[in-house]
């Protein structure tokens, strides 16, 4: 099984790759970038759907997280000049994840608060949050301050983005089948009876939020060398909001759903381009009518799979 | 003595709800704690299981005083706390719920169908959502997850809360088969008929305070309680 398992993820690694290199010669680079895009979307609504989604903790700065593992990996890459090695596909790479990694350190220290606070509180602590660190990134001279940070190697390429996404996919998803990942369910199910279970309820509400940062921190990176260009308007409250929307469209607590919601959050406003001035009034229609349909989300709190091991057998 | 609590006291706020109230529990013993609503009796418990910090006075469960040990670690010397309204994980199936009752240890493999021996609707169920289940059947749910922490003390918050009679006589029979393996029980209801019945001693609580301490039988048989608590005018 094990050794069905690497093969099966040296074929994705191999698919990736091919692709990556189909696409770059035969694909539209509008359409590439928006499938790209939809790439880091993904892997933001699955980080994110940790915290909200699973833990139940209501968080409204995940645009902050970004923001850190954008900034902190392009710093290294574009403004200290350390060696030439963080210029190479490897070292930008090693970048993104130390920027991954301070990004979860900050959700370390957002995640204490969440200890005493709930829901609504708990939103406006966590909205403050990714607005201070807009704010401080806005005033950071070295980073560019509002002129924003250039010339970041444009180092993200499908083939590191959806690299990513099957990183994080895979990382969660058997972080949520283990006893620690239905432990984090328990929390949201009930603290009560959680803690009455012998469940440490803060310890896995912290965890919750460094991992859910962490890969924040890493679409951030992401973001940041695949664009080449961040700025602090790059992480305002808006980013933290359509990264909940994504969450809450794929369904709480479903992964699939949440890959389906980063897809559909960032694809729709390219696919409404038609319709030109009024396509900011048609997406959120769209997402008022997805709601109506189906209030729990696509999937709900389960993942496609299930859904259709269920249907199979009834 | 599994259990003795001296002088507790508890406030909400400024507001007491318990007022030093000393009580105890013996190895092999099911004890009700029986009283109005708002007596303080959920208060009570909360404060054993370590799940609200008391103001003063002191738990002592197993020959340590555990008032200031956080629950979750209550849990693991031996302690399972039944909490009010059942507080099943409704989104997880039986399973899963189940699962997350042996979390403090490991499971061996017999655990499970002792569970599902003890209640054969639970294996009937096993794979269903547990917020889809019936009352009864979801405090059977909560009272199977708390006893797969293999507890020494079993703390139950009204488990007649809001089933049909005989689905209550159901659940206390089976309370009963379970302090007979050797599970000390404690028991809060309201339903003081049922819980004495098989209860052997009684705590009558008033208002935060211990108003009757006696054998279940003294207690069924006295006549300010019987007034109060058992509908007798």
């Amino acid at each position: 099984m094990k050794r069905f398992q690497t093969l099966v993820l040296i074929a994705v690694v191999a698919l990736l790759w091919g692709l990556n290199y189909l696409f770059e010669e035969n694909l539209n680079p509008y359409v590439l970038r928006v499938i790209i895009n939809c790439g880091i979307g993904m892997i933001l609504a699955m980080s994110l759907n940790l915290v909200n989604g699973c833990a139940g903790q209501f968080s409204l700065g995940h645009a902050g997280f970004m923001g850190v593992g954008a900034y902190i990996s392009a710093t290294i890459t574009s403004v200290l000049n350390l060696s030439p090695f963080f210029q190479t596909d490897l070292g930008v790479g090693c970048a993104i994840v130390i920027g991954g990694i301070v990004a979860s350190i900050a959700g370390y220290l957002v995640g204490l608060p969440s200890l005493r606070l709930k829901g609504d509180y708990l939103a406006i602590v966590t909205l403050g949050f990714g607005e201070i660190i807009r704010i401080c990134f806005l005033n950071i001279e070295a980073v560019g301050g509002a002129r924003g940070l250039s010339g970041i190697p444009p180092k993200s390429n499908f083939f590191w983005v959806y690299l990513w996404v099957v990183v994080t996919f895979i990382a969660l998803l058997r972080l949520l089948r283990s006893s620690y990942g239905r432990a984090i369910l328990s929390v949201r199910e009930n603290e009560i009876a959680a803690e009455s279970m012998g469940i440490d309820i803060s310890h896995y509400k912290v965890v919750a939020f460094v991992v859910s940062s962490f890969f924040a921190g890493i679409a951030g990176g992401l973001f940041a060398h695949f664009q080449s260009f961040i700025d602090p308007n790059s992480f305002v409250f808006n980013k933290s909001v359509e990264a909940v929307i994504m969450v809450v469209i794929g369904g709480m607590g479903s992964l699939s759903g949440a890959i389906l919601g980063g897809v559909i959050v960032t694809l729709l406003p390219e696919v409404l381009r038609v319709f030109e001035q009024y396509r900011m009034v048609i997406f959120p229609l769209i997402l008022i009518v997805l709601m109506l349909v189906r209030p729990m989300g696509l999937f709900g709190h389960k993942e496609i799979w299930e859904l259709f091991r269920r249907k199979a057998s009834s | 003595m599994i259990l003795s609590v001296k002088n507790l006291s508890v406030n909400y706020g400024l507001i007491p709800a318990i007022r030093n109230l000393s009580m105890e529990v013996s190895v092999g013993e099911t004890v009700a704690l029986i009283g109005a609503n708002g007596a303080g009796k959920t208060t009570i418990l909360r404060a054993i299981s370590g799940l609200i910090k008391p103001a003063s006075g002191s738990v002592v469960f197993d020959g340590q005083d555990i008032a200031n040990v956080r629950p979750h670690l209550i849990v693991r010397r031996g302690m399972s706390h039944v909490p009010e309204r059942r507080g099943i994980f409704a989104n997880l199936t039986v399973y899963e719920n189940l699962l997350m009752g042996a979390y403090t240890r490991k499971l061996l493999p017999g655990d499970l169908d002792e569970v599902y021996a003890l209640f054969p609707r639970l294996g009937e169920r096993r794979k269903q959502v547990a917020g889809t289940l019936s009352g009864g059947e979801q405090q059977m749910l909560a009272i199977s997850r708390a006893l797969l922490s293999r507890p020494k003390l079993m703390l139950l918050d009204e488990p007649s809360l809001g089933l049909a009679p005989q689905i209550t006589k159901t659940i206390f029979e089976t309370i009963q088969r379970i302090n007979k393996s050797g599970t000390t029980v404690l028991l809060v209801e309201q339903n003081a008929q049922a819980a004495l019945k098989i209860a052997q001693r009684g705590y009558v609580l008033e208002v935060g305070e211990i108003t009757h301490s006696d054998s279940s039988q003294a207690l069924l048989n006295n006549d300010a309680v019987r007034k109060a608590y058992l509908g007798d005018h």
